[in-house]
């Protein structure tokens, strides 16, 4: 291969810039366009990943709820539980005879002189929780009694048995004979 | 495969040629060099030889060539004389002798309109191809343009341009800057006598700076940018390492471009250029210039005029015949003897190698019968330049541009 080159060295260099303006004009386009390309394919591919993602978060979401859902139930049941015990030990201490055994004692202190007519027990079965606070049920006790004094006694005897936490007067005296000193009077006890 | 355009800005010949370089291998094809094109332009003063080489995926070398006319009557800057007449070449302007008669004088004055109208009408040919920005573009210029000369320079001494400058300028009365392309004169036979030589020969190729980048510049905003720009010498170089047989590389061979200009002789040797000599006598010029001159021809009816007295087919009653082939004969012994000379120069550098074959380039040997009269006037053989493959060939007038489409295909 036998060559010399006359061209100017000025215009093989001018030449040479001008191809490489030429190819790099065709190729910074193309490059650009690959890019965003790129960028946009990326970003597309991105928020696919992300809703499928978000779709198996969400899948995983509802077991969490259950299980939410069941500890609450749980929680719920405990409750629950430890209420009926605490109705059941209720009940154990504030059984009927008990009430029954504190009139038979005062019967006796007072000497015979104490007559129980009627006893009437209600017991709060679902009790709220503002009656919860107040009182779980309460017994209605009529009784007759010589004079006011014993009234008097009989009902601070019973409150001094501690099983209530409120006695009160549920009507007036009344004289069951205006010949005798009886009287009649209704005690309402809480518990 | 597109085809260049033969219509297209008056294009007149057309030749298509596969080559199948298998023997000279260039090693691994890779896919970016499947469709390597390259482009070689034969600036001559008539006509402009264009060739295109094309390697396919199949490694063939597909060579398309075309010719289109260098100049038209309207492209001519002629400050002198007016508008010239049709056929005028390019470079050269009509001068009026002593006794009247117009002639045409060479001159490197291309004019810069001109070349951007043949850059056009090149681009017009090869422009409708899908990969033209990719092609390695070489372009020669003919050698009316262009001073070859040998040059002494102190020996072990950096060739000084500015000094080489001086000397061509001064020699060919030409002040303009120059490109020159200095290279090693090859004597292998007085190497040792040279040893005590001060000084050494150099080579120098060189064109006016003005037209290379004129011409480069042209064919620039034409979207074809020349990568070289190869000197006629070099290119016969090349042409005849396209054609010489491998076994023979190690023979003397010599080729001639024999074309509008100056004769050119280069003589090869075990693949380097041994000798180069640019002959006074026998060109296509001259051949013409009887019909030129008598019948007041231009030069492209004075080569018509030419190739028509030549046909061997041609019964002679006519006396214009008869003296244009006496002028022929005339012109083709004083060229016959030019290079007989220099052909005993070349046998006495290369003793004991064989000269082997004289191949005719350029448009004077497409001319039918001017290369037998001229070979029946040698001692060596002489054949026209000539790529050929099984179906088709690619003639001698394309030589040159071919040579620098081969040399593009191995730039690529």
């Amino acid at each position: 291969m036998h060559k010399v080159n006359l061209l100017p060295p000025t215009a093989t260099q001018r030449f040479r810039q001008k191809r490489t303006v030429v190819v790099w004009g065709k190729l910074l386009p193309v490059i650009i366009l690959t890019m965003l390309l790129t960028i946009g394919w990326g970003q597309s591919t991105a928020a696919r990943i992300k809703a499928q993602i978000e779709g198996q978060l969400s899948l995983t979401q509802r077991p969490t709820e259950i299980r939410q859902v069941h500890q609450d139930l749980k929680a719920q049941f405990r409750a629950l539980n430890r209420m009926q015990t605490e109705q059941v030990e209720l009940r154990s201490r504030f059984s009927p005879l008990v009430v029954v055994q504190l009139l038979h004692q005062l019967k006796q202190d007072f000497n015979g002189k104490l007559q129980v007519t009627s006893i009437d027990f209600v017991e709060q079965c679902q009790p709220s929780s503002a009656s919860k606070a107040s009182s779980n049920g309460h017994v209605t006790l009529q009784m007759i009694v010589d004079g006011t004094t014993n009234c008097s006694d009989s009902m601070q005897r019973i409150r001094e048995a501690g099983l209530f936490c409120d006695v009160k007067l549920g009507s007036a005296l009344e004289l069951v004979d205006p010949n005798s000193e009886a009287l009649r009077f209704t005690l309402r006890c809480e518990f | 495969m597109s085809k260049l355009e033969p219509q297209a800005s008056g294009a007149s010949v057309v030749s298509k040629l596969t080559i199948n370089p298998k023997s000279k291998s260039r090693g691994p094809c890779r896919w970016w060099r499947k469709q390597s094109s390259s482009l070689g332009i034969d600036f001559g003063q008539i006509n402009t030889k264009i060739v295109i080489a094309e390697r396919s995926s199949t490694q063939d070398v597909v060579y398309q060539a075309v010719t289109i006319p260098t100049s038209t009557s309207t492209l001519v800057e002629d400050h002198n004389t007016g508008v010239p007449p049709e056929g005028t070449p390019l470079g050269e302007r009509r001068v009026r002798n002593s006794t009247g008669v117009a002639s045409i004088a060479p001159t490197t004055n291309w004019s810069k309109r001109a070349l951007r109208e043949l850059a056009s009408r090149i681009n017009q040919v090869v422009g409708t191809r899908e990969n033209i920005h990719a092609m390695d573009v070489s372009v020669m210029m003919s050698m009316s343009t262009c001073d070859y000369r040998t040059i002494y320079v102190p020996k072990n001494a950096r060739v000084n341009t500015a000094g080489l400058q001086q000397t061509i300028s001064a020699a060919i009365e030409d002040k303009r800057a120059r490109c020159i392309a200095v290279v090693p004169g090859y004597d292998h036979q007085s190497k040792e006598n040279q040893a005590d030589e001060k000084q050494t020969k150099v080579r120098c190729f060189s064109l006016p700076e003005d037209l290379a980048w004129t011409v480069a510049q042209q064919l620039d905003e034409v979207g074809l940018s020349p990568s070289t720009m190869n000197g006629l010498p070099w290119c016969i170089a090349n042409a005849l390492e396209m054609v010489i047989p491998v076994e023979e590389k190690s023979l003397v061979h010599v080729g001639l471009d024999w074309s509008y200009g100056e004769p050119t002789l280069v003589s090869l040797v075990n693949g380097q250029i041994d000798y180069i000599r640019c002959l006074s006598n026998g060109s296509l010029r001259e051949l013409t210039s009887r019909a030129a001159d008598d019948f007041g021809m231009s030069p492209t009816e004075a080569g018509r005029w030419l190739a028509h007295c030549m046909q061997s087919t041609n019964v002679v009653v006519d006396s214009a015949v008869i003296e244009t082939r006496d002028w022929v004969c005339e012109v083709c012994m004083r060229l016959a003897k030019e290079i007989s000379t220099a052909l005993e120069f070349i046998r006495w550098r290369n003793q004991g190698v064989k000269l082997q074959t004289i191949w005719v380039m350029g448009g004077a040997a497409h001319i039918e019968g001017l290369v037998e009269h001229l070979a029946s006037q040698v001692s060596s053989a002489v054949k026209p330049w000539c790529l050929s493959s099984e179906s088709s060939s690619l003639s001698s007038e394309y030589a040159l541009a071919a040579s620098l489409a081969w040399l593009g295909q191995h730039h690529a």
